[in-house]
């Protein structure tokens, strides 16, 4: 069962009927919510309350969810200020009730402390109720920090992530809680428990689903002060610089027929994530537009496809799945964008050694190598690349620009899937037969050495590491 | 909430979880059972960690002497090559071969003295046993709520709690807890762990606000 409950004037609830919750007037709800303690029965699963978001005292709401046996984070908080009424009302009810189905619960290392509200005179030091909100965790078994990859070290804004020996780890007390983390990393490793990609999507299809003259979905910063305007519903993200050329395109898909996004007013985001917005929601566009859409085409869309394997509408992948969605009337399309998820990896055979460092350390497996043939043999799936630049990070030969990438999107090259890219031969050793090392690796220790050893020289290009002792 | 009453209650957590690890009896059941409704007055469902420790406490009374000590036994003291899962921080931290399990003890040794706290000859064997440890943050934080309610300079003393708790309790609990969870022999214990493990999660977080606090009141 759901109860929903609204802070209202006197008690006085909306005219609105849900047929499967028990709707409450609850009067101060937001300035005292712990009196929902004694309104809420222990039987409830879901809990949604309707609630001024500037008035309400959130600590206190959460300490008396937590009485009730529920997670506070799995509250859903529907804010007043921005819905409209009527079908715009339940619309947003039915899409904040679709989001929570999709709670994940939530684990300590998801939960940040807020600094709490304190006297400073001394001897009358006190704290008020403690707020908590939700943070992301890692998932060490998805994320490949082992393999090297720092994507969400690179693109936190606060600084709070680091890596350490292969293991990512989120300082709480630095970290903001922005979300870009979330849609950073390439593997999907990153959890904040109140705005998974599942959840989203849930949100946002339930909220197309409902129809009734829905005009657009607005993704809207937490700390943003929107009004409501009716047919746009709103999605709450931690900050929209979380946002992604995917994230932007996927209402579409799902067939909202306009999307934007409000960012925190006030000078701007505190976090200078303002760039990151621009330049989503630029991509986003060039990518209508070369897909051929004008303004508002989204009859010409495929509402019910689902994305090629490995990729999703909301979460990793989720940019290189939404074009392809968008693409079936424009299939040779191709773009270079801004700051978009998608990539286009190229190497130069003159200067690359072929040691593998850029294959072994993608995180998505866009670039993978092989030995076949005595040859080293590194692939390309631009399809699988986020453009996370971590081969160009790691290459050896960074300064020669040995390995380039581009955020760009070719769909002829996207149909022809994987592709060799490098190819060297390796020598093999004249003791055991197993390979040396890629030849152009032996003609750079080559040029390093120079013409002062040439029976080191001659070893190393004869012999394997394991045999050159013999 | 004041910040006596804060430490009253993460007294209480401490000393909680300082009971649940020693070795079980009827003592323990009674005391610790009745532990929610005195750590709810101090305030404990304002906090992150309540349900689990909620949950901890539920499942000891649920549960008989006979069970825990059975449990307790194949958890933190028999085993092939040790306990399953060592309650002791030098079996974390330090290695028997190179003397680093003495070292890590001798330090606890002088940290408690430097606390002025005293190690009794009968309890040497238990000192970095993982209640020894909790039992240790739990006076620090009995002496904090004792030092604020009389008006007196706690800075020390919080300071003192962040040192311990970052030098000591963060870098191996939470592995020790993972293990119990993963092992999962007994209701009781598995609940213990995770609000434990839910708890000094919060205590990363909550320690260096209330020393930044206590800085900011006297500049």
């Amino acid at each position: 069962m759901t109860t929903i409950l609204f802070c209202t004037e006197e008690g006085a609830l909306p005219d609105i009927e849900i047929g499967d919750a028990a709707l409450i007037g609850v009067e101060d709800l937001c300035e005292a919510p712990r009196q929902i303690v004694s309104l809420v029965s222990d039987d409830e699963k879901e809990l949604v309350l309707a609630v001024h978001g500037d008035r309400l005292q959130l600590g206190a709401l959460q300490a008396a969810a937590r009485r009730l046996g529920f997670d506070p984070l799995s509250l859903g908080l529907l804010d007043l200020g921005s819905v409209a009424e009527g079908d715009d009302l339940l619309r947003a009810v039915a899409a904040t009730r679709a989001r929570l189905s999709r709670f994940p619960g939530s684990r300590p290392e998801q939960v940040k402390l807020l600094s709490p509200d304190r006297s400073t005179r001394r001897g009358l030091f006190s704290i008020g109720i403690p707020t908590y909100v939700a943070a992301p965790a890692i998932e060490h078994e998805i994320c490949v920090a082992g393999d090297g990859c720092r994507v969400c070290v690179s693109r936190c804004p606060a600084g709070a992530l680091s890596w350490d020996g292969g293991v990512i780890t989120n300082d709480k007390t630095s970290c903001v809680a922005c979300g870009i983390c979330v849609t950073s990393c390439p593997t999907g490793a990153v959890v904040n428990p109140i705005v998974t990609p599942d959840a989203i999507e849930a949100e946002i299809s339930a909220a197309i689903g409902y129809g009734a003259d829905l005009i657009g979905i607005r993704y809207r910063c937490r700390e943003a002060l929107v009004g409501s305007e009716r047919g746009w519903h709103q999605v709450e993200v931690p900050c929209t610089g979380m946002l992604t050329v995917g994230w932007l395109l996927a209402p579409l898909v799902l067939g909202a027929k306009e999307v934007d996004a409000v960012p925190c007013d006030a000078g701007g985001c505190p976090l200078g994530n303002d760039d990151r917005l621009e330049a989503a929601i630029g991509d986003a566009a060039t990518v209508w537009h070369v897909l051929g859409f004008e303004h508002d085409a989204s009859a010409s869309i495929d509402h019910q496809a689902a994305p090629m394997d490995g990729h999703r509408l909301f979460g990793h992948g989720s940019t290189v799945g939404a074009i392809q969605l968008l693409s079936t009337e424009a299939p040779e399309a191709m773009a270079n964008l801004e700051a978009a998820d998608v990539g286009t990896v190229t190497i130069d055979s003159d200067v690359c050694t072929a040691c593998e460092m850029c294959a072994n350390v993608c995180p998505t497996d866009a670039l993978r190598s092989r030995l076949e043939d005595e040859c080293v043999i590194i692939d390309f799936d631009p399809r699988s690349c986020v453009a996370c630049g971590q081969c160009v990070s790691a290459c050896p030969e960074i300064e020669s620009n040995a390995i380039t990438m581009t955020r760009s999107f070719d769909l002829v090259d996207w149909a022809s899937g994987r592709r060799e890219i490098r190819r060297e031969s390796t020598p093999s050793c004249e003791v055991c037969g197993q390979p040396i090392a890629p030849a152009s690796m032996l003609s750079r220790i080559e040029s390093i050495l120079g013409e002062d050893d040439k029976a080191t020289l001659a070893l190393i290009g004869r012999r394997c590491v394991n045999c050159r002792g013999r | 909430m004041s910040l006596e009453d804060l430490s009253r209650l993460r007294q209480g957590v401490y000393r909680l979880a300082g009971a649940g690890f020693s070795p079980p009896d009827d003592e323990l059941i009674a005391g610790v059972g009745g532990a929610t409704p005195v750590l709810d007055a101090l305030g404990l469902f304002d906090y992150a960690f309540a349900p689990a420790i909620a949950e901890a406490v539920d499942a000891l009374t649920a549960s008989d002497t006979d069970s825990l000590a059975v449990a307790y036994v194949t958890l933190f003291e028999a085993g092939v090559g040790g306990a399953v899962c060592s309650p002791y921080e030098s079996a974390h931290l330090g290695d028997s071969r190179t003397g680093e399990v003495a070292q890590i003890q001798a330090e606890l040794k002088r940290t408690y003295l430097r606390y002025g706290l005293r190690v009794d000859e009968g309890s040497a064997g238990m000192i970095d046993h993982v209640a020894t440890e909790m039992n240790v943050m739990a006076t620090l934080c009995e002496l904090g709520a004792e030092r604020e309610s009389s008006g007196r300079n706690l800075d020390r003393l919080a300071l003192n709690q962040l040192e311990f708790l970052s030098d000591h309790l963060l870098r191996w609990v939470p592995q020790f807890t993972a293990k119990i969870q993963t092992a999962n022999r007994h209701r009781f214990y598995t609940a213990l762990a995770e609000a434990v493990h839910s708890f000094l999660e919060h205590e990363r977080q909550l320690v260096p606000l209330i020393v930044d606090a206590l800085a900011g009141a006297n500049s």
